[in-house]
């Protein structure tokens, strides 16, 4: 009978806590058109992870530090897939920066590394940032650094923070500190509207900035190798036209509108050119312009489709998408200061369909979309040995894009009838990340360079 | 004729029409919910792979993007607000990653080239699109491919160049929002735009 009685009360008090949350979520709907705002969802650690722990940084003043650094260092790292920080209730200590650490306690713990840090206000608006990973066996330490910062960079020093243990622990230099471009879309099912939006935020989802807002498509965001600039496709004129726009002031200007297709801008990594697709002499053809003077250099000649240029990081080839041999294949062709400078070559032979690739940023590999049994997956493509991996198992994905370090691959797929981003480690190893939007879809994720300190 | 029989015979014809109407509008509601636009119900009598029902199918398309038409103003006599004419179909459709136009789309394209050869003043836009499938700067270039293949049919049939805008959006404009075979069928298409 009790039982019956809590049963009922259990039912009773869930029901305005769900109300109060539909309204919640319905206000965040009504409130916030805006703003595209990313969602982050963590889908769970990994066994295989190495354990580290990051003890809360400490913080003089009475209540908390502006910015939980410790908790962005150990989502960032938990994220790599590459690593497992302790939860907060398996430390068994809080050590101070240069005070008493009990060694043997932390021998307990899984963890082989231990961070410790602090955050302390300096004067106005400016803190001081300082942290220190130490082997929990040798106990000595393995790197420190310190920051002096304004309250709205202490996210970045997170960042820079986790890239220098990432640096540390793998030998390979970490990529949070960096940002990526992506495109959302929002259907309004009554007016058939939609909006598209242009942002930029940090490699973790957070401190999202509008680029672009428009009712028409946007397309292909591309980052100029300094990360101050980006190209994309606007179709705000009832055609797509490539602008240049500069992230600090917004200033932008077009580059290519040409007559039919202007598209799949891709910056050489010189800065000084770009790839491009256009159809202005009847079909889809590459070229390459030279952004300060617009003077156009044609590279592919074909009556079928050549599109989504990628530069090879010394600049000297470029890897296409084109149907001359019937179905979507990858090619490359090597390029000069004239242009053309050989005929294209062939990369890809397995499948009937492998397309959108981009390099890797050491140049072995390049990362592709292939049709596998009908679906559309993330593969990588050795070049050396011509070996096709295909990373993913899901089947409407697009847009890889490498991180700078060349160990993530983030891409846009599908789940639930809704657009998504998803990361995957380069050895196929599941990341437990994922980015999406309260509502509409995100997709064409662009990863930035590492940006300049 | 007597108005009696007219009237009799005009019933007989249109009965089967608005048998269709509906029977299309139903399996419009059964493969694609988040339909959003009326062309729609035009490409579900197309799906049933039968030219003349494909054009009855496309009964509300032009009649009721034609604003005249839709105000019951009265019938102008321009073929093109004649929603029993086959100018009333101004969508076709393709299979994946092809760019061939189907024996209904030649018929459809066939009238309205003769059409554009009667009015040479008229300019039309030639709007290429493409199901989600695949990546998107190769589906713009695929796109415009399937324009350019309607625009030389066109051409061919006599049409001026001048008389034709060909212009693509890839994947980024579909007309129906799932992700199934049903709502790629609809968003694989041409659009003539007056």
């Amino acid at each position: 009978m009790s039982l019956e009685a809590t049963k009922h009360m259990k039912l009773f008090t869930l029901k305005p806590i769900s109300a109060v949350i539909l309204l919640l979520i319905y206000l965040m709907f009504i409130s916030s058109p805006a703003y595209a705002v990313l969602e982050v969802e963590i889908k769970g650690g990994f066994q295989s992870a190495n354990p580290i722990a990051i003890v809360p940084f400490a913080w003089p003043r009475s209540g908390s530090a502006p910015t939980d650094i410790a908790r962005i260092v150990r989502s960032d790292l938990a994220r790599s897939g590459i690593f497992s920080p302790l939860k907060l209730n398996q430390l068994p200590e809080r050590p101070a920066l240069g005070g008493n650490i009990n060694f043997d306690r932390w021998k307990n713990t899984a963890a082989e590394q231990l961070v410790i840090g602090a955050i302390t206000p300096i004067g106005q608006d400016l803190y001081e940032v300082k942290f220190q990973m130490l082997d929990v066996f040798s106990r000595q330490e393995m790197v420190a650094y310190r920051y002096t910062v304004k309250k709205n960079q202490l996210r970045r020093v997170a960042h820079q923070i986790s890239d220098k243990i990432y640096a540390k622990l793998t030998h390979t230099r970490g990529a949070f500190d960096t940002l990526i471009a992506y495109v959302v879309v929002k259907n309004d099912p009554g007016s058939k509207k939609r909006t598209y939006t242009l942002a930029v935020a940090d490699s973790d989802g957070f401190g999202e900035q509008i680029i672009l807002k428009s009712r028409k498509p946007i397309m292909s965001p591309s980052w100029s190798p300094n990360g101050k600039r980006l190209a994309y496709v606007s179709f705000e004129k009832d055609r797509s036209i490539i602008y240049l726009q500069e992230l600090k002031t917004g200033q932008r200007k077009v580059l290519a509108q040409f007559k039919g297709i202007n598209s799949a801008p891709a910056f050489s990594p010189d800065g000084k050119r770009l790839a491009l697709t256009l159809s202005k002499d009847g079909n889809s053809e590459i070229y390459i312009m030279y952004i300060a003077s617009g003077v156009l250099q044609r590279i592919t000649n074909h009556y079928s489709i050549d599109t989504e240029p990628s530069w090879s990081s010394d600049g000297r080839s470029i890897i296409f998408t084109s149907d001359r041999a019937g179905k979507p294949q990858i090619y490359q062709i090597a390029v000069g200061p004239q242009g053309k400078a050989g005929n294209p070559r062939r990369l890809t032979y397995e499948g009937d369909y492998n397309s959108n690739a981009s390099y890797s940023p050491d140049g072995k590999n390049i990362t592709l979309i292939t049709r596998v049994q009908g679906q559309y997956r993330v593969a990588t493509l050795e070049l050396d040995t011509g070996y096709l991996q295909v990373l993913t198992h899901s089947s409407l994905d697009e847009s890889p894009s490498y991180a700078p370090n060349g160990k993530m691959i983030l891409y846009a797929t599908e789940l639930r009838g809704r657009g998504i981003l998803e990361a995957i480690a380069v050895d196929g190893r599941n990341l437990p990340q994922r980015l999406r939007v309260l509502s509409g879809d995100v997709r064409e994720p662009a990863w930035s360079p590492y940006r300049s300190q | 004729m007597t108005k009696f029989l007219k009237t009799f015979i005009l019933l007989i014809m249109i009965t089967p029409l608005l048998l269709l109407t509906a029977c299309s509008s139903t399996s419009e509601d059964e493969t694609n919910n988040a339909a959003v636009e009326d062309r729609t119900e035009g490409a579900a009598g197309t799906q049933n792979g039968e030219g003349y029902e494909g054009q009855t199918g496309g009964y509300n398309d032009s009649g009721m993007g034609d604003d005249s038409a839709m105000n019951g103003q009265s019938y102008s006599g321009d073929p093109l607000s004649d929603p029993n004419s086959p100018l009333s179909i101004r969508t076709i459709y393709f299979d994946y990653d092809s760019a061939q136009i189907s024996t209904e789309g030649q018929s459809a394209l066939n009238a309205h080239a003769e059409y554009l050869s009667l009015y040479p003043d008229k300019v039309i836009t030639i709007e290429g699109h493409t199901d989600e499938r695949g990546t998107r700067e190769y589906n713009l270039s695929l796109g415009e491919r399937r324009a350019h293949v309607v625009a030389d049919f066109m051409m061919a049939s006599g049409v001026s160049a001048q008389q034709m805008k060909v212009t693509s959006y890839g994947e980024e404009n579909p007309v129906a929002l799932d992700h199934n075979e049903s709502a790629w069928q609809l968003n694989r298409r041409v659009e003539l735009i007056y």
